[in-house]
């Protein structure tokens, strides 16, 4: 199974490579020889300095609190381009190609701090200690609150909302809490609600997967992907209020804690 | 060792896909269910909307731009107007085939020692029971949600650092999901995998190259048998009626270099019909037995019912890439005719039992021999198309010869194992055909010669048309009655693709992937 077309042009990409980036490509390469598989700057003082540097370099685009902004999301904790200590960094060092995402000359000591800092945005939640009874927060996220019809963990449940397989990780009490309360508060713009009126007057609610000018893509509530072009329907809104119903009202304070110490003991594998 | 990584519960759209809509994926023009269209490898569109008379209108309605150096080979599938794309290396994405627009997108992370043969390609997707299945080039075989891109589980099949690759798009069957593995220049040991569509797990396994407890044993000089390649890298077919799954095997290892394993080489360069429940063998055919050529027969199997000699009969045609083209009984595998189709100078002819005579002096040398067909064909893993309304096969190929050499082989895990390969002959450059077929002949009934050698599918449609894509990246139309160029899109970039049609809300379209753009063409 060989083909000689795609052998050549893959040689010939690699030429054309060397040739336009050789000088940057070699200073970066020179840079990061013998760079350690995981990151040697880790201590409590590694991070504070890279949360400076972070605040400095990244959060223009990452948000000061590694909420994603014109940049991801860095607090879910899960890397689309590779999430050993030395992928994120080759990811920090050279950017993502093609995106937004630009690489960095800064030193390696830098770098590496910096991952220390994006490693702990990761795992916003994993160090605080929940008030609450998560064995009775269990029966109430499966019972009465009725969340796995739009959340799933450990691959159970809906889709509508986040998985919360790694939540605990994820996030920090205060945020878990605000969810259930008030979920509106902060919506990560991947699940940004809306709702179209068709010309025949009939209402279709769901998440907004994608849009542009002339079309909008839903998943409406029963998990149907939707398409629908602007110019043929009656009103599509975009909504500040969340897809998920605030439980101030329906649980009682203990029955709150109890939630978010479930919620918070929510930290296997994606 | 395929080990399930992730097993997990409740799909959303379970009821949508069943196995009854991939038996009947005919009656459903509007929909590609699956990689070759149907179960028989037909590549063919019953849809007629588009046809002879307004071809010329055609026109580009959306595209998807994959952003990604790696070729793409994808065969999307479409249902119900969404359309699912493999993206390489493993990403998937669900696309709105009205306005291009992406639904969700899927990211299979690719460790950075994976070095796949021939790319990191991806030929594309199945999909039964809400659950879409691919194959990835770290040799697993993964399911996701078909409506949330969510991963549901994840098999191991083999070690990727010794050389094993998933590139082909599964074959969904009743409640299993079929998958081939890559990989056959690495000095792997080739089989065809069963997973449980539901969990992942393994239900059966079909070796390639017989183990020594197996009948078939012997063929292969000393221990030269447990690197002797034998991958399935393309999809295969399917008889329901005869519950039978027809898979074509790839090459010996190593390819050119045949010094250290005298013998047949079984089952390498041939077509196997397994059970579909147990994946036991039922009938193998070796095309070109103890190979020095590189001539997987991993070409499409095309599974028609037609007279034949008289007789009304159940065949498998297959167009080899040894350059000779191939007719059987898919009962009993029973050798009916074959017939050259492309110009070949190493075999004197084919046996009454379908075995070459082969001609002196056409092994690979040092100093190398000149020899026809090339390594790549004839045809490849690119797709021919079978036209039930015209009853003729159409099928691309590359007219073109090499100069094989060999060098020393030494197999190392996970290094190149070739032995040598085919380098270019300065006295041919090679051209393209697409050619029309009789299929009960061979016969060929004409002729659309391209400038350059393809890599590139071919499909044909109710509409009396032929689709496929130059080298350059011409997307074109032929008349399949005469052949006649009708059409062509100049996208301008290497194609590697096979092209599909459905119908997006009740128009039909016509998409292929050239360079690294998804492009869906319709009329306004
Ligand atoms: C100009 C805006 C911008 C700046 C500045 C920026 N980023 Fe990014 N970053 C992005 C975008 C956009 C992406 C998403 C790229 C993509 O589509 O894959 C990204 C992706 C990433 C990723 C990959 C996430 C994943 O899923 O794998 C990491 C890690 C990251 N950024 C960290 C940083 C760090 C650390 C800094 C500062 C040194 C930084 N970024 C500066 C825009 C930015
Ligand atoms: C009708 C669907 C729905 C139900 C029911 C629902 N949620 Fe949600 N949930 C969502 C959506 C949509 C989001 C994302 C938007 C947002 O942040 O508000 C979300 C967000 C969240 C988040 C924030 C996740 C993150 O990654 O930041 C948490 C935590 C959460 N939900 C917990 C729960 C719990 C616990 C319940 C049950 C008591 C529940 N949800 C019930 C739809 C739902």
């Amino acid at each position: 199974m060989r083909f000689s077309p795609g052998l050549l042009c893959c040689l010939f990409l690699l030429c054309l490579g060397a040739a336009a980036g050789q000088e940057g490509q070699e200073r970066t390469v020179r840079r990061d020889e013998n760079l350690p598989a995981s990151n040697p700057y880790t201590s409590a003082a590694d991070v504070a300095k890279g949360h400076q540097y972070f605040l400095g370099h990244c959060a223009q685009c990452h948000g000061p609190e590694g909420e994603g902004g014109r940049g991801v999301n860095l607090t879910t904790g899960r890397y689309r381009h590779g999430g050993s200590d030395r992928e994120l960094f080759l990811t920090v060092r050279r950017g993502v190609p093609g995106t937004e995402m630009p690489g960095t000359h800064l030193s390696q000591e830098e770098v590496w701090r910096i991952i220390a800092y994006v490693r702990r945005l990761g795992q916003a939640g994993a160090e605080e200690k929940a008030a609450g009874d998560a064995q009775a927060g269990r029966l109430l996220y499966e019972g009465k609150g009725g969340c796995p019809a739009c959340h799933a963990v450990n691959g159970r449940g809906g889709t509508l909302g986040p998985d919360l397989t790694q939540i605990g990780l994820r996030r920090a009490l205060r945020f878990l809490r605000e969810s259930l309360v008030d979920p509106g508060a902060s919506i990560a713009p991947e699940y940004r609600a809306a709702t179209v009126v068709t010309l025949q007057g009939s209402t279709i609610r769901g998440v907004v997967l994608n849009q542009d000018d002339y079309s909008i893509q839903l998943r409406d509530l029963g998990g149907e992907l939707r398409s629908f072009l602007k110019n043929e329907v009656r009103e599509v809104q975009i909504q500040k209020e969340s897809l998920m119903p605030s439980y101030r009202a329906a649980f009682s304070e203990t029955e709150l804690n109890d939630l978010v110490a479930y919620l918070n003991s929510l930290r296997g594998e994606p | 060792m395929c080990g399930v990584l992730l097993a997990t519960g409740a799909v959303w759209g379970e009821d949508s896909v069943p196995y009854t809509r991939l038996l009947r994926a005919d009656q459903e023009p509007g929909n590609w269910l699956m990689y070759s269209g149907n179960y028989r490898g037909y590549r063919y569109s019953a849809l007629d909307q588009i046809d002879a008379g307004n071809v010329g209108r055609l026109r580009l309605q959306w595209i998807y731009q994959m952003k990604t150096t790696h070729h793409v080979e994808t065969t999307p599938l479409v249902v119900d107007g969404i359309l699912y794309a493999t993206r390489p290396p493993n990403d998937v994405v669900a696309i709105d085939t009205r306005t291009g627009r992406t639904f969700w997108t899927y990211h299979h992370p690719v460790p950075e020692d994976v070095h796949a043969c021939c790319g990191q390609v991806n030929r594309g997707l199945a999909i039964l029971d809400g659950r879409l299945f691919m194959s990835t080039v770290d040799a697993r075989l993964i399911a996701l949600d078909a409506r949330s891109g969510r991963l549901l589980w994840e098999a191991v099949q083999a070690d990727y650092r010794a050389g094993y690759a998933g590139t082909a798009a599964p074959l969904a069957v009743k409640d299993k999901v079929i998958a081939g593995i890559a990989g056959g220049e690495y000095g792997i040991r080739g089989f065809v995998d069963a997973c449980d569509a539901a969990t992942g797990r393994r239900v059966w396994r079909f070796y390639t190259i017989p183990g020594p407890d197996d009948p078939h044993f012997g063929t292969w000089e000393g221990d030269s048998w447990k690197t002797g390649g034998g991958s399935t890298w393309t999809t295969g077919s399917f008889d329901p009626e005869l519950n039978l799954i027809y898979w074509g095997t790839g090459n010996p290892g190593p390819d050119w270099n045949d010094e250290h394993r005298a013998g047949d080489n079984l089952f390498t360069d041939s077509m196997v019909a397994l059970d579909a429940d147990t994946g036991k063998l039922k009938w193998y055919f070796q095309y070109t037995p103890h190979d020095t050529h590189d001539w997987d027969a991993t070409q499409v199997p095309v599974l028609a019912d037609l007279m034949f000699a008289g007789r009304q009969r159940k065949l498998l045609l297959h167009p080899n890439r040894n350059g000779f083209y191939y007719v059987f009984d898919r009962r009993t595998g029973e050798y009916l005719l074959s017939r050259p189709y492309v110009r070949q100078t190493w075999a004197k002819g084919i046996d009454a039992r379908g075995r070459p005579i082969p001609l002196p002096n056409t092994s690979p040398t040092e100093a190398g021999v000149p020899v026809w067909p090339g390594s790549d064909g004839g045809l490849n893993w690119f797709s021919p198309s079978y036209n039930p309304k015209t009853g003729l096969l159409y099928v691309p190929v590359r007219e073109k010869g090499e100069i094989y050499f060999k060098v020393e082989a030494v197999y190392r895990p996970g290094m190149s194992f070739g032995g040598g390969g085919g380098k270019e002959n300065p006295a041919d450059p090679g051209h393209g055909v697409i050619l029309a077929m009789r299929p009960q002949t061979g016969e060929i009934l004409w002729r659309h010669r391209m400038q350059t050698a393809p890599w590139s599918g071919v499909l044909s449609t109710a509409g009396g048309l032929v689709f496929g894509s130059t080298m350059e990246g011409q997307f074109f139309a032929l008349d399949a009655r005469t052949g006649n160029d009708l059409w062509h899109f100049p996208a301008n970039d290497v194609s590697f693709a096979n092209p599909i049609s459905y119908l997006s809300h009740g128009r039909q379209q016509v998409a292929i992937a050239i360079g690294d753009v998804l492009m869906a063409f319709g009329l306004d």
